[in-house]
């Protein structure tokens, strides 16, 4: 992961902690080091995300486990590597019940602005039915959908397209958001 | 008792052979009748009017006929205000324009006094007159003026020729009147309507150069419209689809003289007093080529509705001996509106016009009695508009 | 018997005749004039001219901005083409004096169009007239009188050319109108979103919102006062009704699990139509704004979204990937299953019908290129109008007759920008924006 992604996901997870707002990327909105949440204002903790060789920290999760994975265009199922993925965090998640997951789901520039909405919804929905079909508890997790607003790459090649149809899921502290 | 039977045999059988004969040739004959009396009247009311028309001089009309004095002659036969042929377009518009803008900037004022709570007064467009073609308006009239007097002259060349022998020919000129009605109405209309109040109105209220004519032929709605509005033209219309027996009576003469052996070409030539006969030399390709690029050069759609790129007008041009246009008429029209076939047709004149003004149209000057009419096909359906 | 027999005769003279007026009616039939068809013509804009308007009284600037934005309303649309002042012969020194109409005849002018100007503390009168030159007459409808306050001068200046266009062309007005869109700034995968509205050819923007959450695809409501979008203002994308007098704004329908987005209104004004998301599957509801009410118009297991009304409002056009790729459907109001009109290759998406209800326009994609085109309603006649490497998201100018969408530029630097184009294809050219924008949506003639 780039120091630019990192920093990015730090932030975000940081803006996460407020949970009853999980567009981590609204400025502002319950912001980084915001309502409770476990960084300073404007500081980058890194206790909030834990060691990662802390197997029951978020970084853990993040790191090793594996918060992302990635779609063919235009499809929303599950690829063999996906699953195994997800079966992972199903696992960490069945024995960290402290945490809650907001899933993500985004879409490639390659589309108009709506429909990739919907696609990033449906990619998200996908992740979370497969969680849950591996005994994760379904109050514990969310959707969102951001289309093809927030990109992690910028490029406008396939390296740059199959990085960004993703479903990431983005871990907060409290069983249920 | 067998004669007696036979002899009853054969009557019968003539008498039936004669009854199928008579049903069999009674269709022709009964086919005849009713044109018969409609003949009759309308060469009635065709001479009248053409001996009031002969009776305003048309006896030096023929010798006038090849000269090229048209313009000059419009005087003597029924033109309304003598116009003077070269300022025509200049003083006849000025007297209608200039009511327009009088009253407009007086009447501006009061909508102002009340102004609605947006910044904007609308009331002025009450005020406009309302039209459907906004351009050129005057000039038409003034060249409908124009278009009927040459023609008459001929007409009246050809009536004059006819009277009696139409008459004669009455029975046999039947069948060959129902059928030419639509070739040569045309000089018909012209030479029999002049142009009345009721078609200056009309023109008034269209702004278009629609004459009878174009009615006797099979017309989209445009021209229901307009002949909606006509009802009083309408019966001499009807009389001139007859009326063109006269002319047509010359032709029929030259038909009959054809079957029986003489050239198929003299009809075409006896009935050159037609207007829409060419009299001169055909147009070869590459002369109207010539013509038809430069018209479309000048032919300019780009500030044209998309209603108006999915039209279609045909207009017909009457010349002058220079090749200045000095007649329009919109002969058929086809369009999503009657807005957008009003501004395709004034495009149209626009077209020819300015052809004309920016260097000339390429009439060859040999073949002025072949393109002193000219038919005009501007379609823009399909027409690339990128 | 004797009479069978005349008749007889009769009847094969006749017949005879018959024929030879077949003979020659064939020669006669040939006659008439030349029959030219006049082909391909040209597409040209038309030379008009539009000296100064001239001040007749406290106008000082306004008469010469006026005449500019009349000038550029007109140039813009590509059908006209302006002979600047230097190249005129003669002057308009007075509104009411006469025009000599040869000096305009001599540069080519078709179309002269003379205005004056006149202001009394924040009152304004602006007063045109618009003459043919060739004829020498004035354009039937272009000879007005516009008043009002100094500060709705701009608009004064589109209402005249509005006249003058839709005079000329036979087209509707379109240039009295706004377009509410969104403008971006930062980094592509940063993007930071606000809604704003500006005059149709870029001038006079407000803002609506600040940048704190993303915003996307407003639409205007048929009356201009008010602003459907999507917002990530609660965290989640939700439909947002905003006024744009007041900037006062509230969210429809929130639901807990579900995402709303794409809300359009419907002609009337009363209804909303938008996609809401459940468990994955997105599908197309209606909520009456009187009564709140919420009805569900599409039931399929695919994306239904992106659904637009007919202008009267018995139809909905809408984009859903039900054979595996997003096409464009067309259903009745009350919902359905809608029927396919889409037919070429490749993905359709953000189907709007236009406002004069003949076409429809849409988003294309196909061979790793992005267009925008538009079809009959029935899908038939597809004319693809643009090609890029993503161009989305069109919007209807007022008269149907414009199209305005967003640009997007390839690579990391990538930005949005707002083209128009006609619907013929021609004059694409950009919208100036301070600044990258995006999802562009006109708004109606103002009144």
């Amino acid at each position: 992961m780039t120091l630019a992604a990192k920093s990015l996901l730090l932030i975000a997870v940081l803006g996460l902690a407020a949970c009853n707002n999980p567009d981590r990327y609204g400025v502002g909105a319950g912001g980084p080091g915001g309502v409770g949440g476990p960084g300073g204002a404007g500081g980058i903790d890194t206790t909030g995300l834990g060691d990662p060789n802390n197997p029951t920290s978020i970084a853990f999760f993040n790191q090793r486990v594996g918060d992302r994975v990635l779609f063919a265009v235009d499809q929303s199922t599950l690829s063999p590597e996906a699953r195994s993925v997800l079966t992972a965090q199903a696992g960490w998640l069945n024995q960290n019940p402290g945490y809650a997951a907001i899933i993500e789901g985004h879409a490639d520039e390659q589309g108009t602005r709506e429909y990739n909405l919907a696609l990033g919804a449906r990619r998200a929905a996908a992740v979370q039915n497969f969680l849950i079909s591996q005994g994760v508890a379904a109050n514990r997790l969310r959707t969102i959908s951001y289309g093809k607003e927030r990109p992690i790459k910028v490029c406008s090649d396939e390296a740059c397209w199959s990085q960004n149809r993703r479903s990431v899921t983005v871990l907060s502290a409290g069983a249920g958001v | 008792m067998e004669t007696r039977f036979h002899t009853g045999t054969v009557v019968s059988a003539i008498g039936h052979l004669g009854l199928v004969l008579w049903v069999m040739v009674g269709d022709w004959l009964f086919a005849d009748a009713p044109p018969d009396e409609v003949i009759v009247t309308s060469v009635s009311m065709i001479s009248s009017e053409e001996f009031a028309a002969l009776q305003a001089g048309a006896t030096p009309t023929p010798v006038e006929e090849p000269a090229p004095v048209r313009p000059q002659a419009r005087p003597e036969p029924v033109a309304e205000p003598p116009p003077e042929p070269e300022p025509e377009p200049l003083p006849e518009p000025l007297p209608e324009p200039e009511p327009l803008p009088e009253p407009e900037p007086e009447p501006e004022p009061e909508p102002v006094v009340a102004p609605p709570p947006s910044d904007v007064v609308q009331a002025e467009e009450e005020q406009t007159i309302q039209s459907e073609s906004t351009e050129i308006q005057p000039t038409p009239e003034a060249e409908d003026i124009v278009a009927p007097d040459p023609v008459q002259p001929e007409t009246e060349a050809e009536t004059s020729d006819a009277p009696e022998p139409a008459v004669s020919e009455d029975p046999a000129a039947e069948e060959v009147i129902q059928q030419e009605p639509t070739e040569a109405t045309v000089p018909e209309d012209t030479g029999d309507i002049t142009q009345t109040e009721a078609n200056v109105e009309q023109d008034a209220e269209t702004g278009m150069t629609t004459s009878i004519r174009p009615r006797t032929r099979p017309q989209p709605a445009p021209e229901t419209e307009v002949a909606a509005e006509e009802p009083p033209a309408e019966a001499p219309a009807e009389s001139a689809e007859l009326n063109v027996q006269p002319v047509d009576d010359t032709a029929t003469q030259d038909a009959i003289e054809a079957l029986l052996g003489e050239a198929a070409d003299v009809p075409v030539e006896e009935a050159s007093g037609g207007q829409d006969l060419p009299q001169g030399p055909p147009l070869t390709g590459g002369e109207m080529g010539d013509i038809s690029s430069a018209i479309a050069r000048r032919w300019n759609l780009g500030a044209a509705s998309t209603d108006v790129l999915s039209s279609m007008v045909v207009i017909r041009v009457s010349f002058d001996e220079g090749g200045r246009p000095v007649d329009f008429e919109l002969l058929e029209s086809s369009g999503p509106s009657q807005a957008a076939i009003d501004n395709l047709y004034s495009i149209a004149r626009r077209a020819v016009n300015r052809t004309h003004s920016e260097g000339g149209i390429p009439l060859p000057p040999d073949k002025f009695d072949t393109w002193r009419v000219l038919d005009f096909v501007f379609d823009a359906n399909g027409m690339r508009v990128r | 018997m004797i009479r069978p027999m005349n008749k007889a005769f009769g009847a094969l003279l006749a017949l005879a005749l018959g024929v030879g007026m077949l003979v020659a009616t064939p020669v006669l039939a040939q006659s008439g004039p030349p029959r030219i068809v006049i082909g391909q013509g040209v597409i040209e804009p038309m030379p008009i001219a539009i000296p100064t308007f001239i001040d007749e009284g406290g106008a000082g600037e306004y008469a010469r901005e006026i005449s500019r934005v009349v000038i550029a309303n007109l140039e813009g649309t590509g059908f006209f083409r302006n002979i600047g002042e230097e190249a005129h012969i003669s002057r308009i020194t007075s509104f009411d004096g006469g025009v000599a109409f040869e000096d305009w005849k001599a540069i080519n002018a078709q179309v002269l169009v003379t205005g004056a100007v006149s202001v009394s503390g924040d009152r304004i009168t602006v007063k045109f007239r618009a003459y043919d030159v060739f004829n020498g007459t004035t354009l039937e409808g272009a000879a007005l009188q516009f008043a009002g306050t100094t500060q709705g001068w701009r608009r004064m200046a589109h209402k005249v050319a509005d006249v003058i266009y839709s005079t000329i062309t036979g087209e509707g007005a379109y240039f009295d109108s706004r377009v509410v869109f969104v403008s971006e700034s930062g980094p592509k995968n940063a993007r930071l979103k606000r809604l704003a509205v500006m005059d149709y050819d870029g001038a006079n923007v407000a803002f609506l919102t600040d940048s704190n959450s993303i915003v996307l695809a407003p639409r205007f409501s048929p009356t201009g006062d008010r602003i459907l979008y999507t917002s990530y203002e609660t965290g989640f994308p939700r439909i947002t009704l905003m006024d744009v007098a007041t900037l006062r704004r509230q969210t429809l329908d929130e639901q807990p699990g579900t995402m709303t987005f794409a809300p359009r209104f419907s002609p009337d004004g009363g209804t909303v139509v938008f996609s809401l998301e459940r468990g994955g599957n997105t599908d197309i509801y209606s909520l009456s704004l009187s009564s709140g009410q919420l009805t569900q118009l599409t039931n399929a297991p695919s994306i239904e979204t992106a659904p637009s009304y007919s202008p009267d409002g018995s139809q909905i056009v809408f984009e859903s990937d039900r054979t595996g790729s997003p096409q464009i459907y067309v259903m009745p109001a009350s919902g359905g299953e809608g029927s396919r009109i889409s037919a070429g290759e490749g993905r359709y998406g953000t189907p709007v019908w236009s406002p004069r209800g003949d076409y429809i326009a849409f988003t294309k994609q196909n061979a790793g290129r992005f267009h925008i085109g538009v079809m009959r309603t029935d899908g038939s006649e597809e004319r693809l109008l643009t090609a890029s490497f993503l161009d989305e998201g069109p919007t209807w100018a007022p008269n149907g007759r414009v199209l305005m969408f967003t640009r997007e530029t390839a690579g990391a630097d990538g930005q949005t920008s707002l083209w128009s184009v006609d619907i013929t294809g021609r004059n694409l050219k950009q919208i100036p924006t301070n600044g990258p924008a995006s999802d562009p949506a006109w708004s109606p003639l103002l009144p």
